[in-house]
């Protein structure tokens, strides 16, 4: 649904997006993670027409964004970065606006109108003006805007950004929800965000992609090694068995960690299924063991230890 | 001294003043009632360039007149034309024609019309709706034109608001007002004034600084008037003319003297679409990789 090969911008000697290409499927959500700044917003507004690239080539449901840029826009929904609004005109008029540019008929924008405001939660401000909304309720107007003409895809910039909690994880589902009838990139540097509701991940820093695949696949092929957190009451006789468990690589004591007795994470590796043995190997050297868990990598340790890698490679 | 178009009793100074507030705020009602029909029927005429047109150009008006920019605007310029008017009527200059009139309208309109323009591109650059207004599916001349179409709807109705003056010159003045000249002075403004707010239009499309936008415009509106002076000068033919007919002041004066010439007119539409087909490319602009 929408293919990017070899995508480069660059604003005079900048280069904000570097030789970046990737495909999303029909029906799939696509999380686009990186830090501030990294080229994600340069890279949607590529794929929407608004700005050209200096190299490279992105189709969106088989039309070519430079080429083709009026085809490709009748087919997608977006939401650009802090979400700009007409403020002087009301929820329903905008809407309105964007649905003649549409080419939607009068009957047909009324009725998606009512569809969208409840879809986007925002039925109750549909007549006040745009200018004295809150920034949940704008972000959500612009979310409705998206979604106005029923796109193939749709492309979210920062979707959840202003919103509160309970209005996240509603927006977030509102989002799963369309996957399958629709294609979305959604861009984010909001990690959680990214495992909740995406199905494959680009990890994207300084203008390339630096990884891309499911969360879970991303988190196993990242896990160099894996680490157990053990806690324990009494001597330190525990730590020299556990040392000579098979497979198992280092022993750090954990100072921070508060809480009964102490702690320590012993590093062992992946695949060697250590954790069996280390229990067994406190209990026969005489400690009482507390707790005894595994340390997952999280996405997010994943991410910062790519960005890291990558930065020091330069 | 010419002999006064309208003679009026010996009122006191204060019964003028407020006359002369009461016409500019009837001339006032009256433009938007005129206009509304005007609206009216552009917004039909509108609709044969198709429903995105219509659309831009109804949301532009309306953002107009829900901001108090084209209230304030209509009002300068009908009270400047009131206070010319009755300079040119009653007051010391009073005259028997049309011409001087319609001539200081078309001053009047190079300081205003800047300002109705001003806002079209530039404030949604700014406040980045245009992000949202290029990326749906409308061709960029379809935006400029639309833009362009409420501007000159806006001077339609400020326009129309003058017209009582020559009414009231009509049905009571004493001289004997020929109609024609009035009639291409009219057609005269809407055209010149057509010209300036695509001079606007563009320079609204290559900054998002208003204020930018308006003094760029203003100060190219006025060359063009003022060219024609420079032409007077110029020792060749050839230069003399290509200055003439570069200049607006050229072209309106016979509109206001009541030649209808296609030349003027030619001219009018030829150059706003030259500044209207340089906004979209400026729109455009975007997409050059």
């Amino acid at each position: 649904m929408i293919e990017v090969e070899h995508l480069t911008k660059r604003y005079g000697e900048l280069e904000a997006v570097r030789d970046v290409s990737f495909s999303v499927k029909k029906g799939e959500i696509l999380g686009f993670l990186g830090p501030n700044g990294a080229g994600k917003t340069t890279t949607l507004r590529i794929l929407t027409c608004f700005m050209a690239p200096t190299e490279g080539k992105a189709r969106v449901a088989g039309f070519d964004v430079q080429e083709e840029s009026l085809e490709v826009r009748k087919r997608i929904g977006y939401l650009p970065e802090q979400v700009p609004l007409y403020r002087e005109l009301t929820p329903r008029q905008m809407l309105h606006f964007l649905g003649q540019l549409h080419g939607m008929s009068k009957i047909d924008r009324v009725e998606r109108i009512d569809e969208v405001a409840e879809q986007a939660a925002i039925d109750d401000v549909l007549d006040k003006s745009i200018g004295k909304l809150s920034k949940g309720y704008r972000q959500r107007v612009g979310l409705a805007t998206a979604l106005l003409h029923d796109p193939e895809v749709l492309i979210l910039d920062e979707p959840t950004v202003g919103l509160d909690p309970r209005q996240i994880a509603e927006t977030r589902a509102l989002i799963k929800g369309l996957a399958g009838d629709h294609t979305v990139i959604l861009s984010t540097h909001i990690l959680p965000e990214v495992s909740m509701t995406c199905e494959r991940v680009a990890i994207i820093n300084r203008g390339r992609i630096i990884a891309e695949d499911t969360p879970d696949r991303l988190v196993s092929s990242m896990t160099t090694v894996e680490r157990t957190l053990v806690r324990v009451r009494g001597g330190d006789a525990a730590d020299k068995s556990v040392r000579a468990v098979a497979g198992v690589t280092g022993l750090k004591p954990d100072k921070m960690a508060g809480g009964e007795g102490r702690v320590f994470v012993v590093e062992s590796k992946p695949g060697a299924d250590a954790r069996p043995r280390i229990a067994k190997a406190v209990i026969e050297s005489g400690t009482d063991l507390l707790e005894l868990r595994p340390m997952a990598m999280s996405l997010e340790e994943i991410f910062v230890e790519l960005i890291t890698e990558e930065e020091g490679l330069e | 001294m010419t002999k006064p178009n309208l003679v009026l009793p010996e009122v006191p100074v204060w019964v003028i003043v407020v006359a002369a507030l009461v016409l500019a705020v009837g001339g006032l009602s009256l433009g938007i009632a005129g206009g509304a029909a005007l609206g009216a029927a552009t917004l039909v005429a509108l609709t044969a360039l198709g429903p995105r047109v219509r659309a831009i150009a109804g949301r532009e008006l309306r953002a107009l007149f829900l901001s108090p920019v084209a209230y304030v605007i209509i009002s300068v310029y009908l009270g400047l034309v009131s206070v010319l008017w009755w300079l040119l009527t009653v007051g010391p200059y009073a005259q028997t024609t049309y011409r001087p009139i319609a001539s200081n309208m078309h001053v009047f309109l190079m300081f205003v019309l800047p300002a109705i323009s001003m806002r079209v591109i530039a404030d949604e650059r700014r406040t980045r709706t245009l992000e949202v207004l290029v990326t749906q599916p409308v061709r960029d001349y379809e935006i400029i034109l639309g833009k362009w179409l409420a501007c000159v709807a806006l001077l339609a109705i400020m326009l129309a608001g003058t017209l009582h003056f020559y009414l009231q010159m009509h049905f009571w003045g004493e001289g004997d007002l020929a109609n024609g000249p009035v009639l291409t002075a009219y057609l005269g403004l809407l055209l010149t004034g057509m010209l300036y707010l695509s001079i606007g239009v563009f320079f609204s499309s290559i900054t998002e600084n208003q204020v930018v936008a308006a003094l760029l415009t203003f100060v190219v509106v006025i060359c063009m008037y003022f060219i024609r002076f420079l032409g007077d000068n110029a020792t060749s033919p050839f230069w003399q003319e290509a200055l003439h007919n570069a200049s607006t002041f050229y072209h309106f004066d016979d509109f206001s003297k009541g030649v209808l010439d296609t030349s003027h007119v030619v001219y009018c539409l030829a150059a706003s679409f030259g500044f209207l087909f340089m906004s979209v490319r400026s729109l455009e602009s975007r997409t050059w990789g």
